[in-house]
């Protein structure tokens, strides 16, 4: 009962309840005039409308209406679902004069007509009593006012892959200070080692160089190359970034990266650019489109014979370099880490691993490639013979519910794209791509999956079992043809397996640094799959590219560029809002106990050096609740999701007649 | 019904990529093809008995489910059609109704499993030693050159190597090949018997030796605060003593589906085997990949599975086995009734035998 | 147990050896068989697991099977059958004989002890099954 004794902002709580019919989305299951009659019933409801559609204009001017006409200072919206709607009914209620936090959501399509699609009666009741208990909770409701923190002009790209880099020019093009940190010693990320890109098989680098030179002359991108974000602190608008710069063992003002150095280097290992295919010195230019084209010495199998040193005439090189860190302020953080491909060697599949002519698509793009180990001549590793017959088995870690079951939806292009290159290179070649289904959409990909029909590709749907060698290092391939109903027993010379796309193998650790979560795939979780596909959880931080699930190199650069965008709203206003719904402390029942300080995932409440109680930094706060349900003394209260006001949705989840008495 | 109408939604999953064909040992020896039977049940209009019929040359070999991308358990789909069917496949059944009878008079009668073996056993031991069905195997397949009983006598030695003296309690047959011939009904009468025997009995542990039984008491048994452990898994290697040396013979494992895809038990036999210290060498299909011996539930004893029996042997022919063990007894049986057939007289010449009976062999505790 | 009742008694006979004089038995229901070696070991299970108290097998004695060794066989399986009895606690419910056609005359006193032996055994708890 004490509760009702709260005191609002008027005394007298005077709520209007709108019951929307969505059309028949609601309204073809869901009563929704009874509903409204039932509303009308419960306390304090001084008006209850139908409406087709509530958050049409005229739906809205309907609310504001009654708002004018009834003098209401509660607002009840029975309708969808608030992570979508909730912003267009609170900026409704604001212009006609209530508070947004006085308008209460209730969710009567997901919870009631879609859910209990086949049971009209019991859609109904439920609608009635979610409704009673929005009522319930609308009456407790307190008015709240949102804050605002100011953003630092200054922006972070982490990753330097083609997303990254596109996100990077965009917010340096609109004048806004960026650091690009890549781990590699060059930037360009995965693209750069692709040979040709579909759907028009233009050559991969050609088209990415440069967008690289582009990026390093970009007055506002300063490059952050062989360097990683190993701590983040702060918040939206504030965020405190600690770089690690791992030693190049070069010095980069004075390297002109012309490979003399290189080129005496006795040393050889395999060349990880090139999918561990031929070798490269322990110092090296990454690659000869590189940025910066800077050479960098690989001291795990550096012999330190010096003969690098005697070549560089720049005296570049210095072997006593160290680990250093800088530290940045940004107000804002596009994530643009990439993926890892799905690794068939640990489980052996179709024989990777075992057997030497089974690769990876990766393995034969860098083959396919002039600038690659092997001049572009595709070879078999047993014999180093051009294959004649090459198989391509697709969905190799994905769709399998033994790996990851997402689609990866790049590999069907671009085994597509690898059969058509060797074809176009070597016509006499047989090409057969094995495959569950042919998934090509968005523009030019289903003219190129003709393409490589009309080339003279051979189709087989099914999903490979079982690999084996022969003695001259053939591969047999066990395969049911599903169309024909046939076992086929198909021998290759070379087998190419389209390995799927995995989340990068960095992103645990980085995920923890910015308290992102990842979702079951275990890509980086965006906040809404639709509505808000590059905005993560955090307030601040945005997320293009691969990190967020596969995605190919056109998606990527939308997303890299509207990450650009969404971050420059923050950047060009100056100022981010905090939403009123963050914890704050009834200090006269704090203890000092110190749970809720444990319990904060962002770190945003400590004990105050002043009083020695706990207090709340609403900046970081994310207003997640998880201190208010801990705090054992009740002192820590979640703004519009107080105590009092669940407990009074709790109560009428029982009959009226239960919560009249209760 | 229910199981089978809550399979029916998840092989409306299927890719139909033919994986499941492509792996299926049948498929190697005649059209049978999962993928086509999950295709022709689609729609609905098909009833369980249809598709057990349709299905009937499956093994329940597991090897389609562990291939299969979307995880759909089609031996567990043609298990539940089996017993939603009017009729059991128990005509179907070839030489195992000698024991379907058994078991169906077991079933109702006073007594089941015989508990005499070699060995030192204790009515108040907590650990408890299953034999199942040896006893009667042994009467009933002397054809087949085989001494079921000594996997029984090498158990209870080992176990007491082991320093327990196990006890034999007054079970039944676990009811394995009444369920997989979809004899529902007895599987449940035999389950419940031996169910509430070991309940009452406050065992905490069995083990047992026999692959189907040891997936039975799994998989389709609820023996709450029982640790079922097949014998391969309870043997210590440390706490035995290996008493021959090797004899300089190739020995390879068959994994039994029951015991390899169906529990994933792949390493403790091996790690024994190695210990006894054999020359262990693996046949080309082994662990998830091993190819089924063809009889399960003594359905399917035909030309087909003969074949693959044979391509099986052809494996271990190949690495030069001296030696091929296995756990279980229909895989035991069937590989010696083909290894012993006139046609085939000496064509493979090689020892196939019990993995109990080859350890306690090896550290004295034989016959 | 009601000591009047008569058991149910299947029988097994060799068409050579006993099969005239047990046909006459109005206490049993006989099964003609051309040998002994075609009893199956399932037949005489369907027979217990169907109701029957008791399983009669005759066939001739050794070295005077028609069919050269086809009672050795069935020898050999009715132990097995009775092993098999014995552990299933059904010990008894069979009974295996030899005859000659001359020992003809004793078969109806044979059967005889066995059906006091069955009385004594009481019924069958077997009742699930049928033939």
């Amino acid at each position: 009962m004490s509760d009702e004794k709260i005191k609002n902002e008027k005394d007298d709580v005077r709520i209007g309840v709108f019951v929307c019919e969505c059309g028949v989305n609601i309204g073809g299951v869901v009563n929704c005039h009874e509903v409204a009659d039932y509303a009308a019933t419960l306390p304090n409801v001084k008006c209850v409308k139908v409406n087709k559609f509530t958050c049409a204009d005229s739906g809205q001017a309907e609310i504001q209406k009654h708002i004018a006409e009834y003098d209401l200072n509660r607002v009840v919206v029975a309708t969808c679902t608030p992570p979508t709607h909730e912003p267009t009914f609170r900026e409704c209620c604001k212009e006609a004069g209530v508070n947004p936090y006085l308008f209460e959501f209730v969710n009567i399509r997901d919870q009631c007509s879609w859910i209990h699609m086949w049971d009209k009666d019991r859609a109904t009741e439920k609608a009635k009593d979610l409704v009673r208990m929005g009522v319930a909770r609308s009456r407790l409701l307190e008015p709240q006012e949102d804050s605002f923190v100011p953003v630092d002009k200054n922006a972070l790209v982490i990753g330097a892959g083609v997303a990254g880099m596109q996100a990077a020019l965009d917010l340096g093009d609109m004048g806004y200070k960026t650091f690009l940190v890549e781990s590699e010693p060059s930037i360009g990320g995965r693209m750069a080692r692709f040979d040709k890109v579909f759907p028009t098989n233009d050559c991969s680098i050609c088209i990415l160089g440069p967008k690289m030179v582009e990026v390093g002359r970009n007055a506002n991108v300063e490059i952050m190359s062989y360097s990683e974000v190993v701590d983040v602190d702060g918040y939206v608008g504030n965020f405190d970034v600690t770089v690690l710069h791992k030693p190049r063992y070069v010095n980069t003002d004075l390297c002109t990266g012309c490979g003399a150095c290189s080129a005496k280097c006795p040393v050889e290992v395999p060349y990880d650019f090139n999918e561990d295919f031929g070798t490269r010195h322990a110092i090296y230019v990454p690659f000869p489109q590189a940025v910066p084209l800077r050479a960098v010495l690989d001291k795990d199998n550096c012999i330190e014979c010096g003969a690098c040193e005697k070549a560089c005439e720049a005296n570049a090189i210095d072997h006593e370099q160290k680990p250093a860190y800088s530290k940045i302020k940004v107000g804002v953080i596009v994530v643009a880490v990439g993926f890892s491909t799905y690794d068939p060697e640990p489980n052996n599949d179709y024989g990777y691993g075992i057997y030497d002519n089974v690769i990876t698509a990766m393995e034969f793009e860098r083959l396919l490639n002039a600038a690659g180990p092997t001049g572009g001549h595709v070879v078999r590793s047993s014999d180093c013979v051009e294959p004649m017959r090459v198989g391509f088995i697709n969905c190799v870690g994905s769709r399998d519910a033994r790996t990851n079951i997402y689609c990866s939806g790049v590999c069907c292009m671009y085994t597509l794209k690898n059969a058509q290159l060797l074809k176009e290179k070597r016509p006499e070649t047989e090409h057969t791509i094995m495959y569950m289904d042919i998934r090509t959409p968005f523009r030019g990909y289903e003219e190129f999956y003709n393409r490589a029909r009309s080339l003279g590709v051979n189709f087989v749907r099914g999903k490979p079992v079982e690999v084996t060698e022969e003695d001259n290092g053939n591969l047999v391939v066990r395969v049911e043809d599903t169309l024909k109903k046939e076992i086929l027993n198909l021998e290759f010379d070379l087998l190419v397996l389209g390995t799927g796309v995995v989340a990068h193998e960095g992103i645990e650790k980085l995920a923890k640094i910015l308290k992102l979560p990842r979702a079951s795939d275990r890509f980086l979780m965006e906040l809404h799959p639709k509505l808000g596909p590059v905005d993560s959880t955090a307030d601040g931080v945005f997320l293009a590219g691969a990190c967020s699930g596969p995605k190919d190199i056109p998606y990527a650069v939308s997303q890299g560029s509207a990450c650009a965008g969404r971050a420059a709203r923050l950047l060009a206003t100056g100022r981010a809002p905090i939403p009123g719904i963050t914890a704050v402390v009834n200090k006269e029942k704090c203890v000092s106990c110190g749970i809720c300080v444990d319990m904060c995932p962002y770190n945003a409440i400590s004990i105050s050096d002043e009083d020695g109680l706990a207090e709340v930094t609403a900046a970081i706060c994310k207003g997640c609740g998880t201190c208010a349900a801990a705090c054992p003394s009740g002192a820590m209260e979640q703004r519009h999701f107080k105590s009092n006001q669940i407990m009074a949705q709790i109560r009428n989840v029982m009959s009226i007649e239960d919560a009249q008495g209760a | 019904m229910g199981v089978v109408m809550h399979l029916d939604e998840i092989i409306r999953l299927c890719y139909q990529c033919g994986a499941c064909t492509g792996i299926c040992p049948m498929r190697r020896v005649s059209l049978f093809s999962p993928r086509d039977s999950i295709l022709n049940s689609r729609g609905g209009d098909m009833d369980p008995g249809s598709v057990a019929v349709d299905t009937a040359p499956c093994l329940t070999c597991y090897q389609c489910a562990a291939e299969c991308p979307q995880g759909i358990d089609f031996p567990e789909y043609v298990l539940a059609s089996r017993c939603a069917g009017d009729d059991s496949l128990v005509t179907c059944a070839v030489h195992g109704t000698v024991l379907h009878e058994i078991q169906e008079i077991m079933a109702s009668a006073d007594k089941g499993i015989p508990k005499e073996f070699a060995g030192e056993t204790d009515d108040g031991s907590d650990i408890a030693y299953y034999p199942g069905c040896i006893d009667y195997l042994n009467l009933f397949y002397d054809d087949v050159g085989v001494d079921y009983h000594a996997i029984g006598d090498a158990s209870v030695n080992l176990l007491n190597k082991m320093g327990v003296k196990p006890r034999i309690l007054d079970m039944k047959c676990c009811g394995h090949d009444a369920l997989y011939q979809g004899d529902k009904n007895l599987f449940e009468r035999l389950s419940a018997y031996n169910t509430k025997r070991v309940k009452n009995s406050g065992i905490k542990t069995i083990v047992v030796s026999c692959a189907e039984c040891y997936m039975m008491f799994k998989k389709h048994y609820e023996l709450e605060n029982v640790n079922v452990l097949h014998i391969s898994e309870f043997l210590d290697p440390d706490k035995l003593e290996i008493k021959t040396e090797s004899d300089g013979g190739i020995v390879t494992y068959h994994d039994p589906c029951r015991l390899g895809r169906y529990c994933g038990v792949y390493d403790a036999p091996r790690k024994l085997i190695k210990y006894a210290g054999a020359e262990f060498v693996d046949m080309k299909h082994n662990r998830e990949k091993a190819v089924c011996c063809g009889v399960s539930a003594w359905l399917n004893c035909n030309d087909c599975t003969k074949a693959l029996r044979a391509m099986r042997l052809d494996e271990a022919k190949k690495i030069g086995a001296e030696t091929m063990i296995t756990a279980c007894t229909k895989c035991l049986t069937h590989f010696n009734c083909l290894k012993n057939e006139i046609e085939n007289n000496g064509v493979y010449d090689m020892k196939i035998e019990d993995f109990t009976v080859f350890i306690a062999n090896k550290v004295g505790a034989g016959k | 147990m009601e000591s009047d009742r008569v058991p149910k008694i299947i029988s097994f006979v060799c068409n050579w050896c006993s099969y005239d004089e047990l046909g006459s038995d109005d206490d049993t229901k006989v099964i003609r068989v051309m040998c002994g070696g075609r009893v199956d070991p399932v037949e005489v299970f369907r027979a217990l697991k169907g109701g029957a108290d008791g399983v009669f097998v005759a066939g001739c004695p050794e070295d005077g099977c028609r069919y050269i060794e086809g009672n050795k066989k069935m020898m050999g399986r009715m132990e097995r059958v009775s092993r098999a009895l014995e552990y299933l606690g059904l010990d008894g419910r069979l009974r295996v004989i030899k005859a000659t056609p001359n020992d003809a005359v004793k078969l109806p006193e044979m059967m005889n002890v066995f059906r006091e032996r069955l009385k004594k055994l009481g019924q069958s708890q077997l009742k699930n099954g049928e033939f």
